[in-house]
Protein backbone atom coordinates (compact mmCIF):
# COMPACT_ATOMS: atom_id res chain seq x y z
CA UNK A 1 0.00 0.00 0.00
CA UNK A 2 1.41 3.29 -0.99
CA UNK A 3 1.38 6.05 1.62
CA UNK A 4 2.02 9.73 1.73
CA UNK A 5 5.07 8.51 4.15
CA UNK A 6 6.86 6.84 0.84
CA UNK A 7 5.65 9.66 -1.13
CA UNK A 8 7.73 12.08 1.51
CA UNK A 9 10.39 9.31 1.37
CA UNK A 10 10.61 9.90 -2.11
CA UNK A 11 10.46 13.61 -2.51
CA UNK A 12 13.39 13.14 0.17
CA UNK A 13 15.16 11.20 -1.95
CA UNK A 14 14.93 13.18 -5.57
CA UNK A 15 15.95 16.12 -3.30
CA UNK A 16 18.96 14.50 -1.96
CA UNK A 17 20.26 13.42 -5.29
CA UNK A 18 20.10 17.10 -6.47
CA UNK A 19 22.06 18.24 -3.94
CA UNK A 20 24.81 15.43 -5.00
CA UNK A 21 24.40 16.22 -8.07
CA UNK A 22 24.57 19.56 -7.68
CA UNK A 23 27.78 19.26 -5.35
CA UNK A 24 29.40 16.72 -7.82
CA UNK A 25 29.69 19.27 -10.57
CA UNK A 26 30.85 22.05 -8.87
CA UNK A 27 33.50 23.04 -6.88
CA UNK A 28 33.67 22.22 -3.01
CA UNK A 29 35.01 24.75 -0.22
CA UNK A 30 34.93 22.96 3.25
CA UNK A 31 36.31 25.19 6.25
CA UNK A 32 37.63 23.50 9.20
CA UNK A 33 35.19 24.48 12.56
CA UNK A 34 36.65 22.72 14.78
CA UNK A 35 37.50 23.93 17.99
CA UNK A 36 40.88 24.80 16.59
CA UNK A 37 39.57 26.13 13.49
CA UNK A 38 37.58 28.21 15.46
CA UNK A 39 39.99 29.24 17.92
CA UNK A 40 42.02 29.95 15.24
CA UNK A 41 39.57 32.41 12.95
CA UNK A 42 37.84 30.33 10.67
CA UNK A 43 34.60 31.93 11.21
CA UNK A 44 35.55 35.29 9.73
CA UNK A 45 36.94 33.04 7.00
CA UNK A 46 34.38 31.30 6.50
CA UNK A 47 32.16 34.56 5.90
CA UNK A 48 34.98 36.47 4.11
CA UNK A 49 34.72 33.00 1.46
CA UNK A 50 30.26 34.27 1.14
CA UNK A 51 30.93 37.54 0.60
CA UNK A 52 33.79 37.19 -2.22
CA UNK A 53 32.01 34.44 -4.06
CA UNK A 54 29.03 36.72 -4.06
CA UNK A 55 31.35 40.31 -4.98
CA UNK A 56 33.10 37.87 -8.02
CA UNK A 57 29.19 36.50 -8.96
CA UNK A 58 31.06 33.06 -8.83
CA UNK A 59 28.29 29.69 -9.40
CA UNK A 60 27.77 26.55 -8.55
CA UNK A 61 30.29 26.68 -5.53
CA UNK A 62 29.47 25.16 -2.19
CA UNK A 63 30.63 26.15 1.04
CA UNK A 64 30.28 23.66 3.82
CA UNK A 65 32.09 23.04 7.33
CA UNK A 66 33.80 20.17 8.55
CA UNK A 67 35.11 19.21 11.66
CA UNK A 68 39.14 18.81 12.94
CA UNK A 69 41.09 17.66 10.37
CA UNK A 70 43.35 16.92 12.70
CA UNK A 71 46.30 19.55 11.76
CA UNK A 72 44.93 21.94 14.19
CA UNK A 73 48.48 23.84 14.46
CA UNK A 74 47.84 25.11 10.84
CA UNK A 75 43.85 26.20 10.85
CA UNK A 76 42.16 27.81 9.82
CA UNK A 77 42.40 25.34 6.98
CA UNK A 78 40.08 25.61 3.98
CA UNK A 79 40.05 22.55 1.33
CA UNK A 80 38.78 23.14 -1.66
CA UNK A 81 37.58 20.51 -3.95
CA UNK A 82 37.40 21.42 -7.58
CA UNK A 83 35.48 20.09 -10.28
CA UNK A 84 37.28 17.73 -11.61
CA UNK A 85 37.62 16.03 -7.60
CA UNK A 86 41.36 17.78 -7.08
CA UNK A 87 41.71 18.72 -3.62
CA UNK A 88 43.88 21.66 -2.53
CA UNK A 89 44.07 21.96 1.37
CA UNK A 90 44.95 25.82 2.21
CA UNK A 91 46.48 26.54 5.79
CA UNK A 92 46.84 29.35 7.89
CA UNK A 93 44.22 31.05 5.94
CA UNK A 94 43.53 34.61 6.67
CA UNK A 95 40.54 37.08 5.46
CA UNK A 96 43.62 38.57 3.40
CA UNK A 97 44.55 35.72 1.74
CA UNK A 98 40.97 35.00 1.10
CA UNK A 99 40.95 37.70 -1.84
CA UNK A 100 43.65 36.23 -3.36
CA UNK A 101 42.40 32.59 -2.68
CA UNK A 102 38.87 33.34 -5.03
CA UNK A 103 40.57 35.73 -7.20
CA UNK A 104 43.26 33.10 -8.43
CA UNK A 105 42.18 29.86 -7.12
CA UNK A 106 38.45 29.77 -8.27
CA UNK A 107 38.48 32.52 -10.64
CA UNK A 108 41.58 32.28 -12.65
CA UNK A 109 42.08 28.32 -11.80
CA UNK A 110 45.38 28.56 -10.25
CA UNK A 111 46.46 27.23 -7.46
CA UNK A 112 48.08 29.19 -5.06
CA UNK A 113 51.33 26.72 -3.94
CA UNK A 114 52.87 28.69 -1.24
CA UNK A 115 49.74 28.77 0.93
CA UNK A 116 49.19 24.68 0.69
CA UNK A 117 49.69 22.71 3.71
CA UNK A 118 51.84 20.77 1.66
CA UNK A 119 54.38 23.84 1.39
CA UNK A 120 54.02 25.00 5.07
CA UNK A 121 54.11 22.41 6.48
CA UNK A 122 58.04 20.68 6.43
CA UNK B 1 38.36 31.41 22.46
CA UNK B 2 38.05 34.96 22.97
CA UNK B 3 33.96 35.55 23.27
CA UNK B 4 31.08 33.70 23.91
CA UNK B 5 29.99 34.19 20.14
CA UNK B 6 33.04 31.82 19.48
CA UNK B 7 32.02 29.53 22.38
CA UNK B 8 28.28 29.08 21.01
CA UNK B 9 29.80 28.21 17.51
CA UNK B 10 32.43 25.75 19.15
CA UNK B 11 29.79 24.04 21.19
CA UNK B 12 26.88 24.08 18.54
CA UNK B 13 29.27 22.06 16.40
CA UNK B 14 28.76 19.52 18.52
CA UNK B 15 25.72 19.44 18.30
CA UNK B 16 25.70 19.11 14.26
CA UNK B 17 28.43 16.51 14.88
CA UNK B 18 25.56 14.71 17.02
CA UNK B 19 23.28 14.49 14.24
CA UNK B 20 21.05 17.27 15.91
CA UNK B 21 18.55 18.37 13.34
CA UNK B 22 16.71 20.98 16.27
CA UNK B 23 19.05 22.99 18.22
CA UNK B 24 18.58 25.95 20.71
CA UNK B 25 20.80 28.61 21.92
CA UNK B 26 19.43 30.69 25.08
CA UNK B 27 21.70 33.34 26.49
CA UNK B 28 19.73 34.88 29.59
CA UNK B 29 21.46 37.99 31.35
CA UNK B 30 19.90 39.14 34.72
CA UNK B 31 20.98 42.80 36.18
CA UNK B 32 19.37 41.97 39.45
CA UNK B 33 21.47 38.61 40.35
CA UNK B 34 24.62 39.81 38.05
CA UNK B 35 24.64 36.76 35.97
CA UNK B 36 25.05 35.65 32.61
CA UNK B 37 23.96 31.82 31.55
CA UNK B 38 24.43 30.18 28.01
CA UNK B 39 22.76 26.95 27.31
CA UNK B 40 23.05 25.10 24.16
CA UNK B 41 20.28 22.41 24.17
CA UNK B 42 19.83 19.81 21.31
CA UNK B 43 17.96 16.68 19.99
CA UNK B 44 21.02 14.91 18.91
CA UNK B 45 21.97 11.56 19.77
CA UNK B 46 23.10 12.12 23.12
CA UNK B 47 25.66 10.63 25.13
CA UNK B 48 25.80 7.32 27.33
CA UNK B 49 27.25 7.92 31.24
CA UNK B 50 30.33 7.27 30.61
CA UNK B 51 31.28 9.38 27.77
CA UNK B 52 29.32 11.94 29.28
CA UNK B 53 31.55 11.51 32.30
CA UNK B 54 34.60 12.14 30.07
CA UNK B 55 32.90 15.13 28.23
CA UNK B 56 35.02 17.57 29.60
CA UNK B 57 38.27 15.76 30.04
CA UNK B 58 40.35 17.36 27.21
CA UNK B 59 41.88 14.14 26.43
CA UNK B 60 38.81 12.89 25.64
CA UNK B 61 37.58 13.07 22.70
CA UNK B 62 35.46 11.00 20.24
CA UNK B 63 37.00 12.01 16.94
CA UNK B 64 39.21 9.98 15.30
CA UNK B 65 41.20 13.03 13.26
CA UNK B 66 43.33 13.94 17.09
CA UNK B 67 43.76 12.88 20.33
CA UNK B 68 42.22 15.88 22.72
CA UNK B 69 38.86 17.53 22.40
CA UNK B 70 39.24 20.86 23.89
CA UNK B 71 35.61 22.44 23.73
CA UNK B 72 33.76 21.64 26.55
CA UNK B 73 37.06 22.07 28.66
CA UNK B 74 37.74 25.17 27.63
CA UNK B 75 33.60 26.59 28.01
CA UNK B 76 33.96 25.17 31.45
CA UNK B 77 37.21 26.82 32.65
CA UNK B 78 35.66 29.99 31.15
CA UNK B 79 32.81 29.53 33.21
CA UNK B 80 35.00 28.52 36.58
CA UNK B 81 37.41 31.32 36.11
CA UNK B 82 34.56 33.76 35.99
CA UNK B 83 32.91 32.63 39.30
CA UNK B 84 30.55 30.71 37.62
CA UNK B 85 29.22 26.90 36.99
CA UNK B 86 28.87 24.74 34.16
CA UNK B 87 26.97 21.98 34.03
CA UNK B 88 26.54 18.86 30.80
CA UNK B 89 23.22 16.32 30.75
CA UNK B 90 22.74 14.08 28.12
CA UNK B 91 20.18 11.12 27.33
CA UNK B 92 21.39 8.79 24.80
CA UNK B 93 18.66 9.36 21.82
CA UNK B 94 17.11 12.18 23.62
CA UNK B 95 19.63 15.02 23.25
CA UNK B 96 22.05 17.03 25.28
CA UNK B 97 22.07 20.34 27.29
CA UNK B 98 25.22 22.31 27.80
CA UNK B 99 24.82 25.20 30.32
CA UNK B 100 27.98 27.73 31.69
CA UNK B 101 26.75 30.62 34.01
CA UNK B 102 29.44 33.47 34.39
CA UNK B 103 29.18 36.27 37.29
CA UNK B 104 28.10 39.05 34.48
CA UNK B 105 30.81 41.93 36.11
CA UNK B 106 33.21 39.62 36.62
CA UNK B 107 36.81 40.39 35.04
CA UNK B 108 37.12 37.03 33.59
CA UNK B 109 33.42 37.11 32.07
CA UNK B 110 34.64 37.30 28.50
CA UNK B 111 32.35 39.72 25.86
CA UNK B 112 29.39 38.43 23.61
CA UNK B 113 31.28 38.97 20.51
CA UNK B 114 30.10 39.25 17.31
CA UNK B 115 27.10 36.80 17.64
CA UNK B 116 25.50 37.61 14.86
CA UNK B 117 28.08 36.44 12.77
CA UNK B 118 28.05 32.72 15.04
CA UNK B 119 24.47 32.71 14.14
CA UNK B 120 24.82 33.37 10.52
CA UNK B 121 27.54 30.64 10.30
CA UNK B 122 25.39 28.29 11.78
CA UNK B 123 22.29 28.56 9.97
CA UNK B 124 24.66 27.93 6.75
CA UNK B 125 24.33 24.00 7.89
CA UNK B 126 22.11 22.88 5.50
CA UNK B 127 21.24 19.56 8.26
CA UNK B 128 20.35 21.20 10.90
CA UNK B 129 16.30 21.79 10.44
CA UNK B 130 15.65 24.44 13.06
CA UNK B 131 17.93 26.42 14.99
CA UNK B 132 16.56 28.60 17.77
CA UNK B 133 18.54 31.25 19.61
CA UNK B 134 16.90 33.35 22.40
CA UNK B 135 18.49 36.43 24.10
CA UNK B 136 16.98 37.46 27.82
CA UNK B 137 17.90 40.31 29.36
CA UNK B 138 15.88 42.00 32.10
CA UNK B 139 12.40 41.71 30.82
CA UNK B 140 13.45 42.18 27.40
CA UNK B 141 14.25 39.82 24.93
CA UNK B 142 15.00 38.50 21.27
CA UNK B 143 13.99 35.17 19.73
CA UNK B 144 15.27 34.01 16.30
CA UNK B 145 14.21 30.93 14.02
CA UNK B 146 16.09 29.49 11.32
CA UNK B 147 12.78 27.74 10.35
CA UNK B 148 10.82 31.40 10.31
CA UNK B 149 13.89 32.51 7.95
CA UNK B 150 14.11 29.66 5.76
CA UNK B 151 10.27 29.91 5.25
CA UNK B 152 10.62 33.80 4.32
CA UNK B 153 13.54 32.82 1.78
CA UNK B 154 11.45 30.45 0.52
CA UNK B 155 13.90 27.88 -1.05
CA UNK B 156 16.61 30.46 -1.94
CA UNK B 157 19.97 30.03 -0.08
CA UNK B 158 21.23 32.50 2.76
CA UNK B 159 24.65 32.47 1.15
CA UNK B 160 22.86 34.58 -1.63
CA UNK B 161 24.02 38.05 -2.27
CA UNK B 162 23.20 40.29 0.85
CA UNK B 163 21.47 38.36 2.76
CA UNK B 164 24.26 37.40 4.77
CA UNK B 165 25.00 41.03 5.74
CA UNK B 166 21.37 42.13 6.00
CA UNK B 167 21.01 39.29 8.72
CA UNK B 168 23.71 39.86 10.96
CA UNK B 169 23.20 43.49 11.25
CA UNK B 170 19.48 42.77 12.06
CA UNK B 171 20.29 40.57 14.80
CA UNK B 172 23.29 42.59 15.95
CA UNK B 173 20.40 45.68 16.18
CA UNK B 174 17.86 43.27 17.75
CA UNK B 175 21.08 42.09 20.72
CA UNK B 176 22.32 45.52 21.29
CA UNK B 177 18.23 46.52 21.82
CA UNK B 178 17.91 43.70 24.31
CA UNK B 179 20.72 44.49 26.19
CA UNK B 180 19.69 47.81 26.93
CA UNK B 181 23.23 48.81 24.97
Amino acid sequence: MKSLEDLKKLRDQSLKNMQMRYQVGGTRIQVGMGTCGIAAGARPVLNKFVEEINEHELKNIVITQVGCMGECAFEPIVEIVDQDGTSSIYCKVTERMVNEIVEEHLVNHKRLDRYLLSSVKR
Amino acid sequence: MDDLSLFVLDIVQNSIAAQAADIGVVIREDSATDTLVLSVIDDGKGMDETTLRNAVDPFFTTKTTRKVGLGLPFLKMAAELADGSFRITSEPGIGTVVEASFHRSHVNTPPLGDMAESIYTICLHQDIKEFRYAHLCDGRHFRFSLGEIRTIMDGVPLTAPQIGAYLKSYITQHITTTRGE
